[in-house]
């Protein structure tokens, strides 16, 4: 009964329950985030507690809201950014760049993420002082295909430059996974094999990291072991995503 | 919810990923009263949970691709979407008024009431029985949490307890909820 409760860091599904109530603040809240992203099992954990206080939001007596807010959320739909058409778009797109593939297996883009903010440089504070303002937080991404594909979480933290790109499956073991990173412009630009095993850390090169910041977005493609020879993508695409600050 | 609903409800924002509008109408009216309720309970002014409640269906919008039917019940979903939004904007509002939490206990107490009510539900039924098992101010921490996004912090002070005290009641609380649920 000594498992963290009193007032240590406390066994990795309580936390996972405290990131999920709330309860918690400033660097134990990024560093719950940071979890989040890159550890699948934790992710899990989050969700499972989620499920569990789920029928405290059922219980809570439904409301009509004014008849007149739905004209005004369809107003204010952003039209530019919407993500279906994004997602089809950057399909059509990676489809032309692929050149040995048959048939375009299902795709599907999903940033749903969590996020949050960390200074991006611990400062000294009083302790009593509010918390620092947030700065560059790190960006997240989970990366979710359609069916029977890896899924992978992604983080990124934009003061070095690295990425961290965790799969939740195990791609077939003939085959490898390449990350693409595809600018707003241009040709898909390889950023390497993912690990089909653990945690993947890539360097982003200085001179992409600001398409990266920028909106690019990023794609993982089944390639032949050892990856494409063309420096294209030529498998299918498994998981497309852009990286986002929520 | 039937499963059938929950199929359609899925299938719905699944096209609403799609860029459907049509569907996100559907979506809005199958759901909008159910999370307008949430937003309401926890920021107490309709003003601003209609505000919110705008930002989460334009969040939908946006983010339905990430809605996995496989992990997690679309309501579900949904449900959590809004309360997250809800505490983020408790939270902009920066400096809250420290009210004792019996306040918000005393709201929360028709809680379980309202889960037996809706007792079709046995998942309902098992949180409720088990939140109660608690002792009563792990619960009642629990609640302020979940229902007022009080972090470790806000809820040390408005009980007037050190904060080690306050982590060590709600982690006995957790521990105890996880175990009565999971048996």
């Amino acid at each position: 009964m000594n498992a963290g409760t009193e007032g240590g860091p406390p066994e990795p599904d309580l936390l996972a329950a405290e990131l999920v109530l709330g309860l918690l603040d400033g660097d134990e809240r990024a560093e719950a985030a940071r979890h989040f992203a890159e550890d699948p099992g934790f992710a899990a954990a989050v969700t499972e507690w989620r499920e569990r206080f789920a029928p405290l939001l059922d219980s809570v007596t439904p409301v009509t809201p004014d008849p007149a807010l739905w004209a005004r959320i369809a107003a204010a739909l952003p039209r530019a950014t919407a993500r279906g058409a994004e997602v089809v778009d950057l399909s059509r797109r990676l489809a032309r760049w692929r050149f040995a593939s048959a048939g375009m297996t299902a795709l599907a883009a999903s940033l749903a993420v969590f996020l949050l903010v960390r200074p991006d440089a611990p400062r000294p504070v009083p302790a009593n002082a509010p918390a620092p303002a947030p700065v560059a937080p790190p960006l997240v991404a989970a990366l979710s295909p359609a069916d029977a594909a890896p899924a992978l979480a992604v983080s990124y933290d934009p003061t070095n430059g690295a990425l961290l790109v965790t799969p939740t499956d195990a791609p077939g073991a003939e085959r490898s996974l390449e990350l693409w990173l595809v600018p707003g412009q241009g040709a898909p630009r390889s950023l390497g094999l993912l690990s089909p095993t653990g945690p993947s850390r890539v360097a982003i090169p200085a001179e992409l990291r600001g398409a990266l910041g920028g909106g690019a977005s990023l794609a993982v493609s089944r390639e032949p072991a050892g990856g494409s020879l063309s420096g294209l993508p030529t498998g299918p695409i498994v998981a497309v995503g852009k990286l986002q600050a929520i | 919810m039937a499963d059938r609903d929950r199929a359609a409800l899925s299938a719905a924002l699944a096209r609403v990923g799609e860029g459907s509008q049509a569907a996100l109408a559907e979506v809005y009216s199958e759901t909008s009263a159910k999370l307008f309720g949430v937003c309401l309970r926890i920021l107490g002014d309709r003003g601003e949970a209609e505000d919110v409640l705008q930002d989460v269906y334009i969040n939908v919008w946006r983010h339905a691709g990430g809605f996995d039917p496989r992990r997690s019940s679309p309501i579900t979903w949904l449900s959590a979407l809004a309360r997250n939004r809800a505490i983020d904007r408790i939270r902009a509002r920066g400096h809250r008024p420290t009210a004792p939490l019996e306040a918000a206990a005393e709201v929360a107490d028709d809680a379980p009431d309202a889960l037996a009510l809706v007792s079709g539900d046995q998942e309902a039924g098992r949180l409720s029985h088990c939140l109660g098992e608690l002792d009563a101010r792990s619960a009642r921490a629990i609640r302020a949490a979940f229902f007022d996004g009080r972090s470790y912090a806000e809820l040390a002070g408005a009980e007037g307890v050190p904060l080690g005290t306050m982590k060590s009641w709600v982690r006995r609380g957790l521990l105890r909820l996880r175990g009565c649920l999971d048996r």
